[in-house]
């Protein structure tokens, strides 16, 4: 087991090192790439250790299928992003399986629609506008090999179509292992690893989060946590985020953000969620700094 | 003492007692003496004046007088009479006799007193004493209430006793003589009669026609007989015996039949006293009687001049077979030096010096009897061309006319009357009725012998004739449509005052250099002091000089430099009268070297905003030495962002849409002569939209500009709204900030643009 433990590590301390080396700029392209798709992980400042359930795992932590407590999740979510700036509307699509409380597997898709802009040539000529948008694939699977830790790796396929003549694709790694401990949930690993696109870097990161749940009463839970992302061509953000649950019926969320030179900017999020019966509905907004008005929603089905 | 003389002295006697006092105190003004005295009127009586007395004084002078009845005076010489003041006056006056203006009118006499006109009385002196003096000495003496001047009176009848003149008129016509006939178309020449002369003998007019009949008693003595240095003929066959025809007697009889004689009709110059006035050489080139002799007609015209006349009658022309043949016919240049010969030296002798009653002479010249516009001899400017008239002052049917044709002459009208209606002259042996210009020209002939009659000596010459005849024309006789000229006038002529030239002046101060592309327009008055019309000539050695008529006297001369090269060109006025009375405006244009337009400067790049318009001041960029305004091309690279208009050398562009556009402008002269001009951008740009920025997708660098120069906070951040560029950067359209995005990643970007309090945003793509 030790030996397992170690050679997971060690490659996981591989890939961060060969992502850092390869940045060489403060910004990366592909950013769309670490916008949290769950409505429950952004009303929680994008902690996604804090997640209610693994349908969005293989864009956010691989690693947390084979944790999970339900062998299906499906989910769909839909945003309005940063509207005061570029304002993108994000299409997502995610699910997830486990089998035996031992493997797991995740795939989700987005599409990321931004808004028209004008096109100038080198004269200043306007050539009509163009509308950019963003593609990416997602899968993952984690392996939980002792009761309390598992690992997961994940690829992701990203296209970003910016202009009629120029789009960039990325394929990016993502590994992930994320340890339980009772109401302990602990997670480290590396995010949107990869090669770069067109020269540029990926938004890669190395990621450690970790969330506390506790049962107040029979009808009353919290659970709090925070992620720390290092952004490999520079700056971090560090996510801290808390939620209130009432009879596993309705919760309350809310988080902050907090940016030093991150690839995101610092941002408090609100959030709503329900369940019933195995659907559940969340939603976020992002109260302020440049996303402020941001909004997600979505609709998620567990069994 | 007669009882005329006691009357006349008691009279005057009375009212100087009853005035004695004022007459005592104040003696009568002294009328004589130098600078005081002055010459009767010629039209006046001389030796009387008209005396208005006061009642009482007229009363007893009708008492004096009694019934006398009509022509009653009452007379004497006082010379024992005189006293006091009275005695001077009738000294001083030599009064010969009082008589009533109005006598005693019998039945009558009641009411011609109740109208004062008893009290009128005409006072007869010595004629050596003036009216003036006169008057002065009466209008002192008490009593007397008016003292006027009698004149003479001219009667407007023929004054001779020739018993046909009655029927002559074309010299006294006052509408009577047949129905048709209009008063006052006749020649007026019954005062010159009157009171100037009748024709002297010293005037020798040839009639170059048929032979004048110088037997006939109304031209007995008139006509200088046949001989090597008189009357002749001009017939190829070499006889120079004149054969008397009914042309050429009629004409001579129009111009000299005598007058007074008691025997059949007037000429114009026949005299007064019976024996006749002016002569008439014969110079013979028609015979009536064979028509196939040829003769030297243009040698008869100068042998007048070498024979004492200095007026040539011609009532004679070619036989043409139309109109258009007559115009096919250029006038003689025989017959035009014949012309210029008697002109020039008719009334001089063969050294040069004046022994006729006029230097020079005149020739006149029937128009024709076609009908036409035109005749080669009658037409030649140098002849005074003669057309003719009815008795009603209408143009005569047959008449030539045209504005060659001088003047026009009672010359018959058989339509208005036959035979009354023609002119009734001399034939051989007898009278005739006649019509024709052959009629109307021995008309002007007549007359021009009275003028040289009277006003005819050394120094007198021809143009003054001329003028005379022309001056004292009465154009308003008919309109100038018809074309015969003004109708001949004998009193006008000797009354028409001494011609001046017309005048021809401008207000015009400037300079008559232009500059090659410039106009000029000069209006010229042209004014004078008679009545009578101005020709009004204008001639030019270039088509850029051009006229037109204001009116019949303002002269409008346009000079269009373009329409010439650059030179000295000269332009003529001439206005006249006459030949003799006119005036030359001699003119002197020049038009200067062009020069093409030069460059001066580069027009610099330029935006505006907002559809502001924008001018511009082209003389900064461009000149031309010779001042004018050029006309601009407008070459844009985009047609539709501006409009492009120059109003002396203002240049404005008006923008009607956002854009920008690189513009060539070609500068020409109004010679064509251009110049293209380094071309300049402008820039028309909607500040609405806050910024430019480009490319887009930007690779590495984007430009910006936010229209005109300014500076501006340019903050860039991704789509996740994290700020990646920040910085405050100046820049315009035509040097845009530059900003180096090089080192961001490729993405979708927010840029924003911050300047005067304003922020603008927009979505750009880095690739």
């Amino acid at each position: 087991m030790k030996k397992r433990i170690l050679a997971i590590t060690v490659a996981l301390a591989a890939a961060a090192a060969v992502s850092y080396a390869q940045s060489t700029s403060q910004t990366a392209a592909m950013e769309s790439g670490i916008i949290p798709r769950d409505p429950a992980v952004l009303a929680l400042a994008g902690v996604e250790a804090l997640a209610e359930h693994s349908a969005w795992a293989a864009p956010g932590n691989v690693a947390s299928t084979a944790f999970s407590q339900h062998s299906f999740d499906a989910a769909l979510s839909a945003q309005i992003w940063n509207p005061d700036g570029t304002a993108s509307q994000l299409y997502n699509a995610g699910l997830a399986c486990n089998l035996k409380d031992k493997w797991g597997f995740a795939a989700a898709v987005s599409m990321d629609r931004g808004e028209a802009y004008q096109v100038y040539d080198a004269n200043g000529r306007s050539l009509g506008d163009y509308t950019p948008s963003d593609l990416e694939a997602a899968f993952g699977a984690s392996w939980r090999f002792l009761d309390f830790l598992s690992a997961g790796v994940g690829v992701k396929y990203m296209k970003s179509s910016l202009a009629s003549d120029y789009s960039l694709s990325a394929v990016a790694f993502d590994a992930m292992l994320n340890a339980v401990f009772g109401g302990l949930n602990a997670s480290a690993g590396i995010v949107n690893a990869g090669g770069g696109a067109d020269g540029y870097d990926l938004p890669s990161s190395v990621r450690a989060a970790a969330a506390y749940t506790a049962a107040l009463s029979e009808k009353h839970a919290v659970k709090a946590g925070a992620q720390l992302d290092y952004y490999l061509v520079g700056g971090l953000n560090l996510g801290l985020g808390a939620q209130y649950c009432y009879a596993d019926f309705v919760s309350v969320r809310a988080g902050y953000n907090l940016s030093s030179d991150g690839l995101l900017p610092s941002y408090a999020s609100v959030g709503l969620g329900l369940k019933y019966a195995g659907f559940g509905l969340d939603a976020a907004y992002l109260l302020s700094g440049p996303l402020s008005g941001t909004i997600s929603a979505g609709l998620r089905y567990s069994f | 003492m007669s009882i005329k003389r006691t009357l006349l002295l008691s009279s005057l006697l009375v009212c100087a007692l009853a005035c004695r006092k004022t007459v005592n105190e104040e003696p009568l003004p002294q009328v004589e003496g130098p600078g005081v005295e002055t010459q009767d009127s010629p039209s006046s009586i001389s030796g009387s004046v008209d005396v208005q007395f006061s009642d009482a004084l007229a009363d007893y002078l009708c008492s004096q007088l009694g019934d006398r009845g009509e022509g009653a005076s009452l007379t004497g010489t006082f010379a024992d009479t005189r006293a006091g003041g009275l005695d001077a006056v009738m000294s001083e006056l030599g009064i010969s006799s009082i008589e009533r203006i109005f006598p005693d009118a019998g039945e009558w006499e009641a009411r011609h007193r109740a109208a004062g006109l008893h009290k009128f009385f005409r006072i007869t002196y010595a004629d050596s004493v003036t009216h003036t003096r006169a008057a002065a000495a009466l209008e002192e003496l008490p009593g007397v209430v008016s003292v006027d001047v009698p004149h003479s009176i001219v009667s407007r009848a023929i004054p001779f006793n020739d018993p046909y003149a009655s029927y002559q008129w074309n010299y006294y016509n006052d509408g009577t003589l047949k129905n048709g006939f209009v008063k006052g178309a006749d020649i007026n020449v019954v005062p010159v009669w009157e009171q100037y002369t009748a024709g002297s003998k010293d005037v020798i007019v040839c009639v170059v026609d048929s032979g004048v009949d110088a037997t006939h008693p109304d031209l007995s003595g008139v006509v200088i007989p046949d001989g090597e240095d008189g009357s002749r003929s001009f017939f190829e066959d070499g006889d120079i015996t004149t054969t008397p025809g009914r042309h050429g007697t009629h004409v001579a009889g129009t111009i000299a039949a005598i007058n007074n004689n008691g025997i059949g009709v007037c000429g114009i110059a026949g005299g007064d006293d019976g024996t006749g006035g002016v002569r008439i050489l014969s110079a013979q080139m028609l015979d009536e009687s064979n028509d196939t002799r040829r003769s030297r007609s243009f040698d008869a015209i100068v042998w007048g001049a070498d024979h004492g006349a200095v007026i040539s009658q011609n009532s004679w022309g070619y036989v043409y077979e139309s109109e258009t043949d007559a115009r096919n016919t250029p006038t003689p240049e025989a017959f035009k030096a014949a012309v210029t010969y008697f002109t020039e030296n008719a009334g001089f002798d063969k050294d040069g010096k004046q022994t006729g009653p006029m230097a020079g002479g005149i020739v006149i010249f029937a128009a024709g009897n076609d009908a036409w516009a035109y005749d080669p001899l009658s037409g030649y400017e140098k002849v005074l061309s003669v057309g003719a008239i009815a008795p009603n002052g209408k143009a005569s049917y047959y008449t030539n006319y045209g504005d060659w044709v001088d003047i026009c002459a009672p010359g018959g009208d058989k339509y208005v009357a036959d035979p009354e209606g023609r002119i009734l002259s001399t034939a051989q042996g007898s009278y005739v009725w006649l019509q024709g210009t052959s009629m109307a020209c021995p008309h002007v002939s007549g007359v021009a012998a009275l003028v040289v009659s009277h006003f005819g000596g050394p120094g007198f010459t021809c143009a003054q004739l001329w003028d005379k005849l022309l001056l004292g024309a009465d154009w308003n006789a008919r309109s100038a449509s018809s074309q015969i000229g003004p109708k001949l006038d004998a009193y006008g002529a000797f009354t028409a005052g001494e011609g001046e030239a017309p005048v021809i002046t401008t207000d015009y101060t400037g300079d008559y250099t232009l500059r090659s592309h410039e106009s000029l327009s000069v209006t010229y008055n042209i004014t004078s002091k008679l009545s009578i019309p101005v020709s009004v000539s204008f001639e030019a050695n270039s088509s850029a000089i051009t006229y037109r008529m204001g009116d019949e006297r303002t002269l409008v001369m346009s000079v269009n430099a373009l329409e010439a090269k650059p030179g000295t060109y000269r332009a003529t006025i001439t206005a006249k009268h006459t030949d003799r009375l006119s005036s030359v405006k001699n003119i002197e244009i020049t038009i200067l070297e062009n020069h093409a337009p030069v460059i001066v400067g580069q027009i610099p790049s330029m935006v505006v905003e907002d559809m502001a318009p924008v001018t511009i001041d082209m003389t900064d960029y461009i000149t031309d030495a010779d001042g004018e305004y050029l006309t601009y091309d407008f070459l844009p690279s985009a047609v539709n962002v501006a409009n492009f208009s120059v109003s002396r050398n203002t240049l404005t562009i008006t923008p009607k849409a956002y854009g920008t556009t690189d513009v060539v402008i070609t500068a020409s002269d109004a010679r064509g002569k251009g110049v293209e001009m380094p071309s300049f951008r402008f820039v028309v740009y909607d500040s609405s939209v806050g910024f430019s920025a480009w490319p887009v997708p930007v690779t590495d660098v984007l430009r910006l500009h936010s229209g005109t120069e300014k500076e501006m906070v340019v903050v860039i951040t991704t789509a996740n709204g994290r700020e990646v560029y920040r910085s405050t950067v100046k820049g315009s359209a035509f040097s845009p900030a530059k900003i180096d995005l090089s080192s961001v990643a490729a993405g979708r970007l927010e840029l924003s643009v911050s300047f005067s309090g304003k922020t603008f945003s927009r979505n750009i793509v880095k690739r």
